[in-house]
């Protein structure tokens, strides 16, 4: 066999392992019941977690775009550290709250909690489109990683629409069929096939280009000092735009509405281990970055068309030409984005069949509920990978706006569990402002003040709105018990 | 008594999470925003990150360990 054969026989394999695990998760589980397609039962062990919440984030950026900021960035890279570290965070404090009413009410779904809390379906509605213009550029930047891989990885013998269709379907069917434990369990093998592969490239492209870490940065440094620091005169970032980067996924993390409803699949105590190990998977992140830093002074500056193509430059160019190396490269890689993609679309279909269609004709039954979930799942598929592979680069540019929007529902998730006096309008008014100043100073101004993040001024403008409005604004006795039984639970 | 215990926790988790991202975002990011000495292999930035990230972990070990809010 010639080598592209055997890294083709490498990838499937993996794909199939994926795709059996996936689909074996389902067995023997109600194939009818909405909160086993959703939330797993609420009975999601310890192990599956750790793997599912750190398989999620481990997703195409991470393989591809982390060696790429290291490469042309620098110092700026250390943010993936940073909020992986403290993304989760948060969520020891909100999750087991969540996952309590949670079980008390019956949620799946962020818009489940919101609704109730705020008692409003218009802002059920806003979330679930918010959550979707969010997901499908999510979900478009993975397919376009998995059709990438694939086609590098066979030397051009895959149409990079063929690679990009194989793995997503593969993806589209667990999914469909086993819901959130098809997406749990072919996350666990996926993140540790993806962290022995970051690994063993990590160290073998440091030892085999420079020698030594010390060497490495040794060379870096000789050259440019100020590239591994921030805000100096060499660096890539200024030390503002860093810090509010970090606060910002900080903050935005939990609120992705696929992590959000994690809560809602296992318990208090789980939630909290989960949370623990979280810093380990940021440490685990460490080689990716060194891959990015070793093709500095290796890998021409003009030979990349983008810097996220600097790990599979790496690979064709740096490695043998061993096919199976190859392979377990590439089933790597595709683990990256697949371990993300099938959480997203999951998370899309949940909150297209609950937030949007359940709220619009609220006499579906669950039976047609369910159906139009596993329908969803297809019909996001198709919609992402549409826009990958015909979608300009500018319009993909335009949708990842919808980042920087969903930090905007954190005040409503916080004030919603912490603050009796949080008031309806406010809570909606500040999310449409929020996501609206984001948006000016995203794609209409030239710069945003002192360079920060977008979404932090965004942030600041609907925290003021959501504080404002709710102490100005008289609220019944009733509405304020209401609001009293999500903070005291 | 439990309730009270359990809140000073809580609060005492918000101001950890505090410190850490602190530690990690400037102003406080000066202290360590140099590219030498290198620490064992790695530049001194990179290593700041990850004694942080170190220190969270160990908190959050502690804070696990203590914190009796099992209902489970």
């Amino acid at each position: 066999m010639i080598a592209w054969q055997v890294a083709l026989l490498a990838m499937s394999i993996y794909l199939f392992i994926a795709f059996a695990i996936g689909l074996a998760a389902g067995r023997g589980r109600s194939f009818f019941s909405i909160s086993e397609y959703a939330v797993g039962d609420r009975g999601f062990g310890l192990f599956v977690m750790w793997f599912l919440m750190g398989g999620t984030i481990f997703s195409a950026f991470a393989f591809l775009g982390g060696p790429g900021w290291a490469y042309s960035k620098g110092a700026a890279s250390l943010y993936i550290l940073a909020y992986c570290a403290l993304g989760l965070m948060p969520w020891y404090i909100i999750g087991p709250k969540v996952a309590r009413l949670g079980k008390k009410s019956n949620y799946i779904t962020m818009g489940d909690f919101l609704g109730d809390r705020y008692n409003s379906k218009f802002l059920v509605i806003i979330i679930g489109i918010v959550s979707l213009l969010a997901f499908i550029p999510y979900l478009t930047l993975q397919i376009k990683g998995m059709g990438y891989i694939f086609n590098v990885l066979t030397f051009d013998n895959i149409s990079y629409n063929n690679g990009a269709l194989l793995a997503l379907g593969v993806v589209v069917i667990y999914v469909a069929t086993s819901g959130v434990r098809g997406a749990a369990w072919s996350d666990v093998f996926q993140a540790i096939l993806m962290l022995i592969v970051a690994w063993v490239l990590g160290i073998y492209f440091v030892e085999s280009l420079h020698g030594s870490l010390g060497n490495m940065f040794s060379k870096i440094i000789e050259d440019n000092p100020d590239f591994l620091t921030i805000g100096n005169e060499g660096s890539k970032i200024s030390s503002a735009r860093y810090s509010s980067n970090i606060v910002v996924s900080m903050l935005g993390f939990v609120m992705w509405p696929h992590l959000f409803t994690k809560s809602y699949t296992t318990t208090a105590r789980r939630i909290k281990l989960t949370v623990l190990v979280y810093p380990i998977f940021a440490i685990f992140l460490l080689p990716v970055l060194f891959i990015g830093f070793a093709a500095i002074g290796v890998v021409p500056n003009d030979a990349l068309g983008r810097p996220g193509e600097v790990l599979p430059y790496l690979i064709t160019h740096h490695l043998t030409e061993s096919g199976i190396l190859y392979g377990i490269v590439g089933a790597g890689a595709l683990a990256a984005a697949m371990s993300s993609s099938d959480a997203i679309t999951h998370g899309a279909s949940v909150s297209f069949g609950r937030d949007i269609c359940k709220v619009i004709f609220p006499s579906l039954k669950e039976s047609q509920e369910l159906w139009i979930m596993r329908g969803a799942v297809v019909g996001v598929g198709a919609i992402a990978y549409c826009i990958a592979i015909y979608g300009s680069d500018g319009l993909i540019a335009l949708l990842l706006g919808a980042y920087g929007a969903i930090v905007q529902l954190a005040p409503a998730v916080y004030s919603g569990l912490f603050w009796r006096k949080a008031s309806t309008l406010g809570v909606i008014l500040g999310l449409i402002f929020g996501v609206a100043v984001t948006i000016y100073f995203q794609y209409f101004a030239n710069s945003s003040p002192y360079d920060l993040h977008p979404g932090l001024i965004g942030l600041l403008v609907n925290v003021a709105i959501v504080l404002f409005v709710s102490i100005y604004q008289e609220q019944s006795e009733e509405e304020l018990l209401h609001a009293a039984k999500f903070i005291d639970e | 008594m439990n309730i009270i215990k359990n809140i000073s926790i809580k609060t005492g988790y918000v101001i950890f999470t505090c410190f850490i991202l602190l530690m990690l975002i400037f102003p406080i990011f000066y202290f360590g925003n140099y590219a030498e000495p290198l620490i064992l292999g790695m530049p001194f930035i990179m290593a700041w990150v990850l004694f942080w990230i170190v220190v969270e972990f160990l908190g959050l070990v502690f804070f696990v360990k203590f914190d009796k809010d099992v209902e489970d």
